[in-house]
């Protein structure tokens, strides 16, 4: 009888425990096999999400999933291994952000040993193969992209102000003068920004210091829309915002923007934009992040998201909106999403 | 000093104009200011501007370029009498006679 009782309680206890667990996994919102390392003896195998997107839904599984690839790599110790296989939808941002961290990752660490499962997903095949992503994780894949929505995807990359790569390539985009005149000069400012506002500290992310200043750019037309976004992965606009001005002046400009005076990202994010437009009459000052949203402002139905470490400002038909993320993303990645039918202003 | 000369940045300096510094690649505000646009006035009294043939203009480039007279010397008065912008932009005219009355010497 003792014996059945002590039984009974035990199952009680582990019933609890299991429920208490269930309950924390549900409260994270990520169940935490997504993310599981499944490991041999020799690598860590890192599961992709299943949508590379940095929208509200998506963003804390790119930010984890990019975490848990640094995280592996810098520990230098076993094979690393990207598991495209869950993947199922790449979208411009997120894609970008992988990109660019593999390709740091690659500079930073020329001999880590890093491979990949391929995608199941016949589109996010092309696109890995399109970017050359799988060729930088040495898979040999015999895909030829065909899809019009996958070689439509351009990129750029430099480690100095380069105006020729991206305006050539918006000069062969079917884009109006005055599209491509504003998409210039966002795509250009969110460059200088990068190059020089973005390296002057480390970016405290667990891996060897990274001395070249680099930007890398994505273009992506489909159908009636056109996406261009811009990566750096430096330390962010919210570290690097202090390094520019003073503490009273950010938090004048903070206040401008709503109650409440707790320096989150995304207000950081959006005090740097306020900031650059009141203050363009002082010495040397253009109007720097405030070109960004240019665009938006005269093609009717244009977006523009600015996601920078934990931060997310999106501003679009004239009104800013933010949100904040559990995960940094260790960078800055400028989002355009403009229209191509009708007329701009 | 003789009188009047048409620089067209788009034709003769660079259709993709960028950046604020030297550091900042080779089409930056202040080699355009420094090579192109500072001769020029002093050797003339009147400089036309073509804006219209490169695809388009950071403010980093335009505020190094022309705020940039300013603060090397130039009077703002006197740069804007003897300028002349043409671009069918007037958002960009406007811009960049804003940074010359807003430079500070």
């Amino acid at each position: 009888m003792a014996t059945r009782k002590v039984r009974r309680w035990k199952y009680i206890r582990h019933q609890r425990v299991v429920e208490r667990k269930r309950l924390k996994r549900k409260r994270l919102k990520v169940p935490k096999e997504k993310f599981l390392l499944a490991s041999n003896l020799n690598e860590d195998v890192i599961l992709a999400p299943e949508v590379f997107g940095l929208n509200p839904r998506h963003h804390q599984d790119v930010a984890r999933f990019m975490e848990q690839v640094r995280k592996a790599v810098s520990s230098r110790e076993r094979i690393v291994c990207l598991d495209f296989r869950p993947t199922q939808k790449m979208a411009a941002g997120a894609t970008l952000l992988l990109y660019s961290e593999l390709h740091r990752i690659k500079r930073l660490y020329p001999n880590a040993a890093i491979r990949c499962v391929p995608a199941r997903n016949k589109v996010v095949g092309q696109i890995l193969q399109h970017l050359q992503i799988y060729d930088l994780l040495g898979h040999d894949a015999q895909i030829t992209p065909d899809r019009k929505d996958v070689i439509s995807w351009r990129t750029a990359t430099s480690g100095y102000i380069d105006g020729n790569a991206v305006g050539n390539i918006i000069s062969q985009l079917a884009l109006d003068d005055v599209r491509a005149k504003h998409l210039f000069r966002g795509a250009t400012e969110a460059m200088v920004n990068a190059i020089n506002h973005a390296y002057q500290e480390s970016r405290n992310d667990g891996l060897v210091a990274f001395t070249e200043k680099k930007w890398w750019m994505f273009f992506r037309q489909h159908e009636d829309k056109l996406a261009v976004a811009v990566c750096d992965l430096g330390i962010g606009i919210p570290r690097s915002l202090p390094l520019k001005y003073a503490s009273e002046v950010i938090q004048e400009a903070m206040s401008v923007l709503s109650v409440g005076y707790k320096a989150t990202d995304s207000r950081l994010i959006q005090a740097a934009m306020e900031l650059q437009r009141t203050r363009t009459s002082q010495v040397g000052r253009g109007r720097g992040l405030n070109d960004l949203r240019r665009i938006v402002d005269e093609v009717p139905g244009g977006i523009l998201y600015i996601f920078s470490n934990k931060g997310l400002v999106q501003y679009e038909g004239g009104v800013f909106t933010r949100r904040n993320f559990r995960i940094s993303l260790f960078g800055t990645v400028v989002l355009w999403i403009i229209p191509l039918g009708g007329e701009a202003e | 000093m003789t009188t009047l000369k048409v620089i067209n940045i788009g034709k003769q300096f660079s259709r993709y104009p960028v950046g604020r510094y030297r550091a900042d690649g080779d089409s930056n505000g202040e080699k355009f200011r420094e090579d192109v646009l500072r001769p020029l006035l002093v050797m003339r009294d009147d400089v036309v501007i073509e804006f219209d043939d490169a695809l388009g203009y950071g403010s980093s480039f335009l505020e190094e370029a022309f705020g940039g007279l300013v603060r090397s010397g130039f009077k703002a008065d006197d740069l804007l009498k003897r300028l002349t912008l043409n671009t069918a932009d007037d958002s960009l005219k406007k811009e960049i006679i804003s940074y010359i009355k807003e430079a500070k010497q």
